[in-house]
Order: structure tokens, then C-alpha cells, then sequence
């Protein structure tokens, strides 16, 4: 008699999922790095990071991301030092069919490489490409409901749009950019709303994406944001960005390109309300190359040694308001060559040098000058030496 | 810089990035077929006809008894592969390409045989064996 199966039986097999399941895994990274200029240098545990996802049913699921940011966060007579405890991400996921879901809850927007695809083992450099840190906030979140896609028309087409909430102006930095304009969850202002969105489509072995993010920034209620000379409203006070970039993977070559532009047309306002010398836009890009050496030259293996180069360029004050005020320092130029060794998938031990050239110091807004402060330097080398795992 | 002038650059860089696709993947933008099945022997089979294969030799297989679809490819032997199209980092499903599967969500890039091409994925995607009997492929589900 032949013997009857269910469909349980494929659930060993993977092909039907639990209806409940839960996920554990994470990433982390850990640096070393030496100023050749000046003579110093860090060790920092940059970050560890605990994913847990859970599977309510076939449909919903929860996902989140803690992190530790340099190693510990202290509290003392001082008040808090050291480092950063948060979550990257929390939402929950909702399939509707095959091709469509919706988030909703703390996520990363998908603008740029790093913001969504951040793991150390993803990316050569121990540091992450500046441009996506500065003009491009990595890892940036907001809370917010996002539906992603895929084209069931046009092969390798995946889209996203979705709302989340706005930046907050008072908080820009100068030198950088909208990070510290960001709420990352943490009691964020829904005055404003921003809608963000991305095109990504695999075309043979390459990756084109462009992206897009527009929304308020003043944070505020109509009284207090007219009492500031602010535009209110939903995306009053507005910042837009836009970011396009292409991948090329390969086992033997890899290569990216990515170009992005941040415009603030109200800057003036905002400098009137805040004094924080915001730019009317900044623009960044870079390209980096990169061959694995144990695939050229012993064929296809396991192991990974990439050799690669990335040149950067950043300028953060690409142009100012009126009552802004020039820094040289926020024009960089930055190339970063070295080695990323992966001796299984999952772990990288990495090596490179960077070597950072800016513009002049505005003398103006040294307070301190030579020789109580550190001399100044337009180029500065950088030796980095870390690892990283991901699993 | 004025809203509209804003609203121009964003969809300039639209059009640009259709055009660049576009470019890229004049011969490749149409989706690869895709097949409904409904599995036999406890979910534990799926029968296709060999002729559902496009002309690449790619179909997916879709089955609303499978949390994920199974991409099915034609090897230049003449086997076939039957590949689960779920992303082994961390179960996302994946777009299937003439030339790769890929993860939207964190990056990783998979071949036609399943095996890693970029990370952050460490293994390769679950594999079924298929067999060919009188123009079906019959596709095993068990490991």
C-alpha cells in the first residue's frame, strides 16, 4: 500500500514554510585604524548588531535589528558617553500575493547601496562609502508604511514607494549633512511627512537603481513654524533627494557607481531660524572596482580576496544660502584602495588605506588657532585594519 | 532650487535610468514564464510539461501549496536544475533573471545552479532533483 503524504511532510523539505517560525542572526564589525598625519589612531568595536525576525503566519512577519554602536553605552556623573544602543529596524511585514508586500514600522528607506544593504561582508572598506554617510545618511530609518513590488510584466523590475516621517531641520549639523536631522524612531515630529521611492531593476549581471525622497523638515505646529519664518505643513520646509547608481557582480570583477544630489531650497529659512549654516544642496558620488585575486588566478573557489578602489567626492556646501557661510572642509575628496579577504562567506578580515583631501579651513571659524589647536592639513592618510562577520 | 525645477531633475533621472536599463537589457526585459501547478503526492511532486520552458530554457513554478515559487532551468547538458527561489540569508523571496536570481531586500546574488555569487547569503538555494519521463519534468520535493 502506498504510503499517504501530506503536506506536512514537505515542510522538511523547505518548501512550506511553519506558519510559525523564528529567525536569529546578525552582524558586526570591529576596526583599527592609524592617522599617519597626526600621529594617533582608534580601536573601536564600530558595531554588533542582533537580528531577530519572526513568522506569525505565511503572511505576516516581524523583523528587527538592534544595535550596539562602539562597543558600550555608559552613564555616569557626566551624563551618557561612549556609544549608542538602538534599533535599526522593527515592522512588521505583510505579503499580499507573490509579487507584493507591505511594510510598516521603523525601516530603511531603499536610497543608495549602503542605507539598505549595510552588512560588512557586502561592501569593501572597513568604513563605509563616505558618500553614503554624509550626503546620503546610512543607516537611516524612519517610521513610516512602505508597499515594495515586483513587475510580473517586466523581468528583474522591483519598485517600493511608501510615507515616513519627516526630517527636523533644528537638528542639521554643518559638515554633516541631514544626519543629525534624523529621528530614527525616537520621538519624531509627524508634523511633516516625507514620501520616498525606488525603481530597481537586474539587467544580466548588473543592478540599476534610482531613487527618490521628498519631504518636510520644519518639525513644527503653523505657530511655532510662523513664529520661526518657517513654511509649515505637511511638506513645508522641504528636502528632496535623489540618488541613482548601478552594480556590476561577477565572481571575478565587481563594480559600483553612484551619484546623489540633497536640495533644500528653504536653507535660508533655516540658517534665519537655527543659525546651523545649512547648504542649499549637496551633491556627492562615487566608483569603486574591485577583482577577486583567488578567483583570477586559481579559478572558482570558496574563498573570496578582493582587491579594490574606491574615489570619492562629497561636497557638502555645493551651494549656500546668502547667510551661509563657506568651509572648505566640506569639499572632500577621498580615495580608499585595499583588500577585503573572505576566507568563508559570512567573514571578512579587511585592509586598506584611505587617503581624505579637503578644501581650505575658513579661518573665520577657527576659535582656537595654531598652536593650541592641532595644525590643519588638507590631505590626511588613514591606515585601516579590521573585521567583520554577518550570518 | 524651486519645487518644479525639483520635480524636472527627479523625473530626468527617471528617464534616465529606463534609458540605461533599457540599454542593458534589450534582450532580457520580458519576465520569464511562469507556470501554476497544482502538486501531486502530498505536495511532494509537481509535474510540468517540458514544453513549458521558454525559449531560454527558464520557467518558474508557481503553486499556491508552496510558500515560494521554484525556478526551473534547462542546463547546457540538457539536465535540469529546480531551484527554490528563497534567499538563504534570510528567507526573502527572489526576482529570477536570464542570467541570476537576486535579493532585493539585502543584495544577494545567486547563478542558475544555485550556487552564491555575492553575499551576504553563505549557502547555496535548496535544490530538487528533476527527472524527465514522456516530455514531463516530474520535480521531487524532498531533500
Amino acid at each position: 500500500m502506498a504510503q499517504v503524504l501530506t503536506p506536512e511532510d514537505s515542510l522538511t523539505a523547505g518548501l512550506i514554510q511553519r506558519d510559525a517560525a523564528t529567525v536569529v542572526s546578525g552582524y558586526g564589525e570591529v576596526k583599527v585604524m592609524a592617522d599617519l598625519r597626526n600621529g594617533t589612531g582608534t580601536a573601536n568595536l564600530s558595531r554588533a548588531v542582533i537580528f531577530l525576525g519572526h513568522r506569525f503566519n505565511r503572511n505576516i512577519s516581524f523583523l528587527s535589528e538592534l544595535e550596539l554602536e562602539d562597543a558600550k553605552v555608559a552613564f555616569g556623573e557626566d551624563g551618557g558617553s561612549g556609544g549608542e544602543i538602538a534599533f535599526e529596524q522593527l515592522m512588521l511585514k505583510f505579503d499580499l500575493t507573490r509579487d507584493l508586500y507591505i511594510t510598516g514600522g521603523l525601516m530603511l528607506p531603499r536610497l543608495g547601496i549602503i542605507n539598505e544593504n549595510h552588512l560588512p561582508t557586502t561592501y569593501n572598506g572597513n568604513d563605509r562609502p563616505l558618500v553614503e554617510t554624509l550626503v546620503l545618511p546610512s543607516t537611516w530609518r524612519e517610521i513610516g508604511v512602505m508597499l515594495w513590488g515586483r513587475s510580473p510584466k517586466l523581468g528583474g523590475l522591483n519598485w517600493n514607494v511608501g510615507v515616513v516621517n519627516g526630517l527636523n531641520a533644528s537638528g542639521f549639523t554643518n559638515g554633516s549633512g541631514l544626519r543629525e536631522g534624523r529621528s530614527e524612531g525616537s520621538n519624531g515630529s509627524a508634523a511633516n511627512l516625507a514620501v520616498t521611492g525606488a525603481l530597481l531593476h537586474y539587467a544580466g549581471k548588473f543592478r540599476l537603481q534610482t531613487s527618490g525622497y521628498y519631504g518636510g523638515a520644519a518639525g513644527l505646529s503653523p505657530r511655532e513654524a510662523d513664529s520661526l519664518q518657517l513654511e509649515s505643513g505637511v511638506f513645508g520646509t522641504p528636502i528632496g533627494i535623489w540618488e541613482a547608481d548601478v552594480q556590476y557582480n561577477s565572481p571575478l570583477i565587481t563594480a559600483r557607481v553612484l551619484g546623489t544630489m540633497v536640495s533644500i531650497p528653504e536653507a535660508q529659512s533655516i540658517n534665519r531660524a537655527y543659525a546651523n549654516n545649512t547648504p542649499e544642496a549637496m551633491l556627492g558620488a562615487y566608483a569603486e572596482a574591485a577583482i577577486d585575486l583567488v578567483h583570477a588566478f586559481h579559478g572558482s573557489a570558496i574563498r573570496d580576496l578582493w582587491l579594490f578602489a574606491r574615489y570619492e567626492y562629497a561636497n557638502l556646501q555645493y551651494r549656500l544660502p546668502v547667510n551661509g557661510i563657506t568651509n572648505g572642509l566640506n569639499e572632500i575628496t577621498q580615495l580608499t584602495a585595499g583588500l577585503s579577504y573572505l576566507p568563508i562567506r559570512g567573514v571578512t578580515v579587511k585592509a586598506d588605506v584611505v587617503v581624505r583631501t579637503t578644501g581650505d579651513q575658513n579661518p573665520q571659524l577657527v576659535v582656537t588657532p595654531y598652536p593650541q589647536a592641532l595644525p590643519f592639513f588638507n590631505t590626511n592618510t588613514f591606515v585601516n585594519i579590521g573585521m567583520g562577520y554577518s550570518f | 532650487m524651486e519645487r518644479r525645477a525639483f520635480l524636472k531633475q527627479g523625473c530626468m533621472t527617471c528617464l534616465a535610468f529606463a534609458g540605461a536599463g533599457a540599454l542593458l537589457s534589450l534582450e532580457g526585459c520580458a519576465s520569464l514564464p511562469v507556470v501554476k501547478v497544482e502538486p501531486s503526492e502530498g505536495a511532494r511532486k509537481v509535474v510540468l510539461p517540458v514544453a513549458s520552458l521558454g525559449p531560454e530554457g527558464m520557467v518558474i513554478v508557481r503553486s499556491r501549496s508552496f510558500s515560494n515559487d521554484i525556478l526551473v532551468v534547462r542546463n547546457a547538458e540538457g539536465t535540469y536544475d529546480a531551484l527554490l527561489m528563497r534567499c538563504t540569508h534570510q528567507d526573502q523571496p527572489l526576482t529570477a533573471t536570464r542570467s541570476g536570481l537576486h535579493c532585493a531586500s539585502h543584495g544577494s546574488t545567486f547563478d542558475l545552479q544555485g550556487n552564491v555569487v555575492a553575499a551576504p547569503a553563505e549557502r547555496p538555494l535548496t535544490r530538487y532533483p528533476v527527472t524527465v519521463l514522456l516530455d514531463q519534468l516530474n520535480i521531487s520535493i524532498h531533500n
